[in-house]
């Protein structure tokens, strides 16, 4: 984790908040906070984005985008209204179903092909300290009959566990599900911050899934993220400790000798992880919308991610050709398959054809 | 602010200064209404046709009715003042703004993100229709990587400043030669913005003398050029798309009057064929066609590489 440059407040309400105290508390432990800091800054924050947008043009690589800047600046402040909502999926493509708890927006990893920066206009990394609502509306949500089995995540608009050694989010939201029976938490990150939830006493119902790619893309392409053996470790403690784990190969990246190294890396990786705690792997490739590339290829002008045939699809994101994406699935689907057979995969965001033709079937299961 | 009359050529227009995209504009002399604005910068008069380009005369050195205006805070005053007077009489494009960011900084060393926008600027915005804050300008700021040559094309096209947004990782001279190809073959925008990724694509394969090339070739016709593009840098999509176009055909369905308003069945195929975005199209030819097994066919070939 990485020094916050600015640490900022909505207004002096945010001081009531027990979340507020909590996050600077552990802000000082973990040695985070700014130089010099006294006391959060009120800000007004579209103005400060407002700045940081102009201020990013000017900039130079890789800091020259608004997203970029506002990793540095934690702004604590409460959501008004709801805080879950359904995944949106993609038009036209299957869908897994899941819910998002949003407590955090922008992430401090900075992946190259990270869809935040064509997707957040509020680049601040922004904290919602009004947990108790937030917890409110999940208790909401569990409280159903338990016929069908509910996910809900945190890892839409910012990595579940990057800063939740800070935030202590999940752990209290783990703690929030486990009164409700056929539920899932799932936390996706690419980070190895796991020792905090040790805490969880429940944990049939938490998954941490891991984004996973060879070392090599990891080194290339996922700046700031846990490296690929920190993440297989801190995967193995906590199967070994009791929780779910799950694995994304997503996005997968069409590159020189992409089967050599994805194959390396399932093999690593089902080799280290006992196969029963592994609850799902999901497969996925590289898609954008098309104002990504002008932005990545300004921010990393070194990366190689967008100069491979591709098309824009049904729902307008551009992914490579179907036949080269039915053929890394299929690849990676059978490395799988081989070294952990009952280990369930599914492809995320895909069409049908897609699915029929790389994994020889449609979902079939309500994970 | 003070009416003068004063001889056209005493009259200082700094095109380069303020760098100006709109064209020179007529001064009509026996207009009653006629004038140009005017501010006293250093003993000289720095004047604009309200329009905002330099002001002209057919009759050579007209007597120009000036109204000169007060810029105590000196050129970046009046600098304001023209962006004031001229983009309130036309709106300015997208493009102006980054030509007006780049005279802020290049010749005034002004960092609005520091100082806060400059005086006369919030109305300036405000005369174009735009929210007067920083936020507005962060986009425009960001393409002040074109030149002046690409900043006059998109003027001139009134093109969106985002046609050009994969010139910046693009060496200079691979960027005159996309201009002088843009505009020798009158090329659209969403076509332009299609070239610079093929070009980017190729660039990357197999390096730029490939790109200039393919550039510097005589292809007969703005079409051929485009296809060229494509099937060096995309080979396999646009093996596929042929192999596509010649499956529809394959599929003779009757001929009919386009759902698209098109004249012939064979231009309506060659459209969705081209612009593959849309499978929800299929749905109108489901209806025309009325044959469930034709239309799902056109489906699966519709999603032959999607």
């Amino acid at each position: 984790m990485r020094r916050f440059d600015r640490v900022t407040i909505s207004g002096p309400e945010i001081l009531d908040y027990p979340v507020t105290w909590r996050i600077l508390k552990n802000l000082g432990r973990f040695n985070l906070l700014p130089e010099g800091f006294e006391h959060p800054e009120v800000v007004d924050a579209v103005t400060l984005n407002q700045k940081l947008s102009f201020e990013a043009a000017g900039r130079v690589a890789p800091h020259n985008h608004p997203v970029a800047l506002g990793k540095n600046i934690l702004h604590l402040t409460t959501q008004a209204g709801t805080s879950m909502k359904q995944c949106p999926g993609t038009n036209n493509m299957l869908c897994c179903h899941y819910h998002i708890v949003n407590m955090v927006s922008n992430c401090p990893f900075d992946c190259t092909y990270c869809y935040l920066q064509t997707y957040l206009n509020q680049p601040l990394t922004t904290f919602f300290v009004n947990e108790e609502d937030i917890f409110d509306q999940v208790r909401a949500l569990c409280k159903r009959p338990p016929v069908q089995q509910l996910r809900i995540g945190t890892g839409e608009l910012s990595d579940s566990l990057a800063l939740d050694p800070i935030t202590e989010f999940s752990s209290r939201l783990a703690e929030v599900m486990a009164e409700f029976e056929n539920v899932r938490l799932e936390l996706k990150t690419k980070s190895k911050n796991v020792e905090h939830l040790l805490e969880i006493k429940r944990r049939d119902h938490v998954v941490v899934g891991w984004s996973m790619n060879p070392p090599e893309i990891i080194d290339r392409e996922e700046h700031g993220t846990a490296r690929f053996e920190e993440r297989v470790r801190a995967a193995s403690l906590m199967a070994k400790e009791g929780f779910g784990v799950a694995f994304h190969f997503d996005p997968m990246i069409y590159t020189e000798g992409w089967q050599a190294m994805y194959e390396h890396a399932a093999k690593e990786l089902l080799a280290a992880v006992p196969h029963k705690q592994i609850q799902w792997i999901s497969i996925g490739g590289l898609r954008y919308q098309p104002q990504l590339k002008p932005i990545a290829l300004r921010r990393r002008p070194e990366t190689t991610l967008f100069y491979d045939e591709s098309v824009a699809g049904d729902d307008g994101k551009m992914r490579y050709l179907r036949s080269t994406r039915t053929e890394m699935f299929q690849f990676l689907n059978n490395v799988i398959k081989r070294e952990a057979p009952r280990v369930y995969t599914y492809l995320c965001m895909e069409s049908k054809p897609v699915w029929e033709k790389a994994l020889g079937r449609l979902p079939d299961r309500g994970f | 602010m003070q009416l003068q009359i004063h001889d056209l050529s005493q009259l200082y227009f700094p095109k380069q200064e303020w760098q100006w995209l709109r064209p020179a504009q007529e001064y009509l002399s026996e207009a009653p209404d006629s004038f140009v604005w005017a501010v006293l910068l250093e003993g000289k008069l720095w004047a604009w046709h309200p329009r905002g380009g330099e002001a002209t005369s057919l009759s050579g050195n007209a007597k120009v009715r000036t109204l000169v205006l007060e810029a105590k805070g000196g050129e970046l005053e009046a600098f304001g003042l023209y962006l004031k007077t001229s983009f309130g009489v036309a709106p300015a494009q997208d493009v102006e703004w980054t030509a007006a960011l780049s005279v802020l900084k290049t010749r005034f060393g002004f960092d609005p993100a520091q100082s806060g926008l400059p005086v006369y600027w919030p109305e300036a915005l405000k005369a174009c229709g735009l929210e007067p804050h920083l936020g507005v300008l962060s986009q425009r700021a960001r393409y002040l990587f074109l030149n002046a040559e690409e900043r006059a094309l998109l003027f001139e096209k009134k093109w969106e400043l985002a046609t050009l947004e994969l010139f910046e990782p693009l060496a200079q001279p691979l960027r005159s030669a996309l201009v002088s190809v843009f505009r020798k073959w009158n090329i659209g925008a969403g076509h332009a913005k299609e070239i610079c990724n093929y070009i980017l694509m190729l660039n990357k394969k197999f390096g730029e003398k490939a790109s200039h090339t393919l550039l510097s070739h005589p292809h007969k016709s703005a079409e051929e050029f485009r296809v060229a593009v494509f099937q060096t840098a995309q080979p396999e999509l646009a093996t596929l798309s042929r192999k596509r176009i010649d499956l529809l055909r394959g599929l003779k369905v009757p001929t009919r009057t386009s759902v698209f308003g098109d004249p012939s069945f064979e231009k309506d195929l060659l459209k969705i064929t081209h612009t593959p975005r849309n499978v929800g199209d299929v749905e109108e030819f489901k209806s025309w066609i009325n044959d469930a097994a034709v239309a799902e066919k056109l489906r699966e070939l519709l999603e032959i590489y999607q």
